[in-house]
């Protein structure tokens, strides 16, 4: 086991937003042969995180609140490598999790069985671990003989359980999160929410990106406010969501 | 240096996914053939019926009557037809695995490299197939040159996997390549030496000819296979050297928009 660990050193990431709606070679062509534009400028910089510094150490317990756009999700994807940083470095240490949407890495065209294998593999783990999980995972969610079925026929219920499931049956060090899910049957909520549980403890350290403010608080031991873009309090969960609820950033 | 540095990862990284690439390609391959009565027979006849009929229309308007016009014939298109699925197809491999790379880390390259993958997979299992035919019926002779085969299907793939990044990042861009290039590859088709050959066409085009990159990737297939032969050094070396460039090409490419098309999609 790696020590779970990640500095964020002077981290900006920066995307182009595109104004024009052109996208396509033949109104690009005849623009470009006519010598018209349509919009005055044709795509803005968008600035997603400023200047980010901070460490995560092992055992740390992270909740990142803030408004909506204010970079909270983008610093989760940055975490997880899916935004690679514009400029500046970020460390990471410890194999990661994230669970940005459940059933990111489904393809509804595989059976529920194949779709364990896939997402197990897109998050990195060899055909044995998986085989390991799969019964595990079979049973967890009550599907039964539907696990041979295209996931496309599944009911949205079924299909969340699976996400589920297999989601949450990989031990990472690092767990990250974005708004957890609420769907299924109330028996399968509740088991879910146990399995949840279990997962938090045992990870080696926990970023939570949620609304919730409740769950912030019986979950974190430190909580960031991020404001466009940056980390403008970082505290304890008290501490932290008194800022937030006050709209400290705007004083 | 720093873009070499980033080739490397890519490649790096794909293998350290090479599961993924496996589980789409044997999950494809299954699901294609899941409910038909004739499995992987499929992969034979469908083709086998296609060129059968350009064949036989195309052996009785020519007027020269090629030796072993069959073989010619068939050994070219069905080493088209894969180049042709990976182009056409190549639109779509990052658009449509949006949700992929907005949710979670896989190297881009994988997205290229399962279609790539599954192609060659299909090809393989069709080309042996008809290997094993042309020798029963007498029209193919083995020959030691067979063993030279997998040259132009490792550089084959390594050009379109360097096509595949052009295109489907290019596609990210602009959304109607995807109805134009079935278009290109129609006037590929036409314009490659492959229902004719070569000597049947003035020497003025000739030039043409030669700087498509394709026209070399099959002579390599098709020389072995025909005529029982090692193609010629020229063209051995030309294939290698065309399939590498735009293979790197795709390579820069797909590193420079790598943090970008997530963004686009």
């Amino acid at each position: 086991m790696k020590e779970a660990f990640i500095k964020f050193e002077n981290v900006n990431l920066t995307y182009d937003l595109y104004l024009d709606k052109t996208n396509n070679l033949k109104e690009y062509v005849i623009n470009k042969l006519t010598n018209r534009r349509p919009v005055s400028k044709v795509m803005e910089k968008v600035a997603a995180l400023k200047n980010i510094n901070i460490e995560f150490r092992h055992g740390d317990r992270i909740g990142i609140i803030g408004r909506n756009g204010a970079g909270k999700s983008t610093m989760l994807k940055v975490i997880s490598g899916i935004y690679k940083p514009s400029s500046g470095k970020l460390t990471v240490s410890g194999n990661i999790q994230p669970l940005i949407e459940i059933g990111a890495g489904f393809d509804p065209e595989f059976t529920g069985r194949e779709n364990i294998y896939l997402n197990g593999y897109m998050l990195g783990f060899t055909k044995e671990q998986i085989r390991l999980k799969e019964n595990e995972i079979i049973e967890f969610t009550e599907l039964g003989e539907f696990i041979d079925v295209p996931v496309k026929y599944y009911s949205s219920g079924m299909a969340v359980r699976l996400a589920f499931t297999i989601a949450t049956s990989i031990e990472p060090e690092i767990l990250a999160f974005d708004e957890m899910l609420a769907a299924g049957d109330i028996e399968f909520i509740q088991k879910a929410k146990l399995r949840m549980d279990s997962l938090i403890t045992k990870a080696k350290m926990l970023i939570i990106v949620s609304h919730d403010l409740g769950m912030i608080k019986s979950l974190c031991t430190k909580v960031l406010v991020f404001h466009q873009g940056q980390i403008c309090f970082i505290g304890t969960p008290d501490e932290a969501i008194e800022f937030y609820v006050n709209r400290g950033y705007d004083k | 240096m720093q873009i070499v540095d980033g080739i490397i990862t890519e490649f790096k990284d794909a293998w350290r996914f090479r599961y993924v690439i496996n589980s789409f390609v044997s999950t494809k391959l299954k699901q294609r053939y899941r409910r038909s009565f004739l499995g992987y027979f499929w992969t034979i006849l469908a083709p086998f019926s296609h060129y059968a009929i350009i064949g036989f229309v195309m052996s009785n308007i020519s007027r020269s009557s090629m030796p072993n016009y069959f073989v010619y014939m068939f050994s070219g298109s069905v080493f088209f037809s894969v180049i042709a699925g990976v182009i056409n197809g190549a639109p779509m491999y990052l658009i449509a695995n949006e949700h992929f790379i907005k949710k979670i880390y896989l190297p881009k390259i994988i997205f290229v490299l399962n279609t790539v993958a599954l192609e060659f997979v299909n090809f393989s299992l069709t080309a042996i197939s008809l290997v094993l035919l042309g020798m029963i019926t007498k029209l193919i002779h083995f020959s030691i040159a067979f063993l030279y085969l997998p040259i132009p299907i490792l550089f084959g793939m390594l050009l379109l996997i360097g096509l595949g990044c052009v295109i489907s990042i290019a596609s990210v861009y602009f959304r109607d390549l995807i109805h134009i290039l079935p278009a290109v590859m129609q006037a590929a088709f036409f314009l490659t030496p492959i229902l004719y050959s070569i000597d049947m066409i003035p020497t003025k085009y000739h030039k043409f000819i030669l700087m498509n990159p394709i026209y070399y990737l099959i002579e390599c297939f098709r020389i072995p296979i025909v005529q029982g032969d090692f193609p010629p050094l020229p063209f051995t070396l030309a294939l290698i050297g065309m399939s590498l460039f735009i293979f790197l090409f795709g390579m820069i490419l797909l590193k420079k928009y790598d943090n970008k098309i997530a963004f686009r999609l």
